[in-house]
């Protein structure tokens, strides 16, 4: 029988696996579009060695649209690498702020396959919180996944972090269907036990449309 | 006459560049970016081929593929695919697709693949067409009714 440690251990690898499923994905449309347009070039070279003219233009064109695919495929690795990185430290110091601009662009993509698009409004003032940031991560992205399902018209999720006395708050809000199951259907599995990592609590805002993560500044 | 193309795919850049590369091969070619866009287009004209992106935002390739074997069942489809989503290109197959490739994909093997699906939809016509001939023949009165 495996004990909490284990299943949480185990939750972390599943969120770090599907994380870098999707980014691995979208790095792949990246190098598609690049092979396209390198294909592309060589269709416009074998054209002019029968006698059509090349156009600088065109070639310039098509020269920028693989440079801005380099600079694409490079932030999703940057963010990769820096999602990796979040799990260097069982405890850190982080900026709300940032941390939820990466899991923005993480969850961009599985949010958007189902037709919803991820926002993040950063707070007036940075706010630094002591965590454990990978397990953060994934506490919050299944409070966005379990978000997801309860959206029916509305298409806008946002995430935002605030300031709350001694303590902090990640709102993640859009929500139009509250089913009074929400809260016990995140908590169900590892949601609990990686809330009891973070010495945080969950509540559901049905005024609002809101699950709101409320956070310790420190868990040290 | 060209052969039809139809290319769904949300990466807008991929889709116009392929388009812009069939083109040259002689293809007929449209795009789509979106599931329901592809749908609509479906509905409205006539394509030989579909190549299909099997994931996307919203209406997913596997939800279009279903709805393209519904409206036109002739409509031949090749599904494409990260490695990733391989498993969901078979089970696209065994929902009536053509085939699958793997992106990035090389022109030529596209290009065959297509050739084949449009030979395939081809020999379904031309058996469609024979069949009703043969309706005819056996039967002049249910013509002349209609």
């Amino acid at each position: 029988m495996t004990n909490g440690t284990e299943k949480t251990g185990y939750a972390n690898i599943q969120f770090f696996g599907k994380m870098v499923a999707s980014l691995s994905h979208e790095i792949k449309n990246v190098f598609a579009i690049i092979h396209e347009n390198a294909g592309l070039l060589e269709d416009l070279i074998v054209l002019s060695e029968k006698g059509m003219p090349l156009d600088p233009e065109r070639l310039k064109g098509l020269s920028k649209r693989m440079r801005d695919q380099i600079i694409r495929g490079n932030k999703i690795v940057q963010n990769m690498n820096r999602f990796a990185h979040s799990a260097d430290e069982p405890i850190e110091n982080i900026d709300l702020n940032q941390t939820l601009q990466l899991l923005r662009h993480l969850f961009e993509r599985p949010v958007a396959m189902k037709g919803i698009v991820l926002e993040t409004k950063d707070s007036e003032n940075e706010v630094t919180i002591r965590t454990n940031p990978f397990v953060l991560e994934n506490m919050l992205w299944l409070c966005v996944n379990a978000a997801m399902d309860s959206m029916t018209v509305s298409k806008k999720m946002v995430l935002a972090g605030e300031e709350a006395g001694d303590s902090a708050r990640i709102r993640v809000s859009g929500l139009d269907a509250m089913p009074e199951t929400l809260e016990a259907n995140i908590k169900r599995g590892t949601g609990e036990m990686l809330l009891k990592e973070l010495n945080g609590t969950l509540t559901v805002d049905s005024k609002t449309g809101a699950l709101i993560l409320n956070l310790p500044k420190s868990i040290s | 006459m060209k052969r039809r193309i139809l290319i769904v795919d949300d990466e807008k850049e991929f889709a116009e560049t392929l388009s812009e590369r069939l083109t040259m091969r002689d293809f007929d070619t449209t795009i789509s970016v979106s599931g329901e866009d592809a749908i609509e287009k479906i509905k409205g004209f006539i394509f030989d081929v579909v190549i299909l992106d099997v994931s996307m935002p919203g209406k997913s390739g596997i939800d279009v593929l279903r709805e393209i074997k519904k409206i036109k069942p002739l409509t031949e489809v090749i599904m494409l695919t990260g490695h990733a989503t391989v498993e969901t290109a078979i089970e696209g197959m065994k929902l009536g697709a053509h085939d699958y490739l793997i992106k990035p994909c090389e022109t030529e093997e596209l290009v065959t693949k297509i050739n084949k699906a449009y030979s395939k939809k081809a020999e379904h016509e031309e058996r469609i067409r024979e069949a009703r001939v043969r309706e005819i023949i056996s039967s002049p009165r249910s013509v002349l009714n209609q």
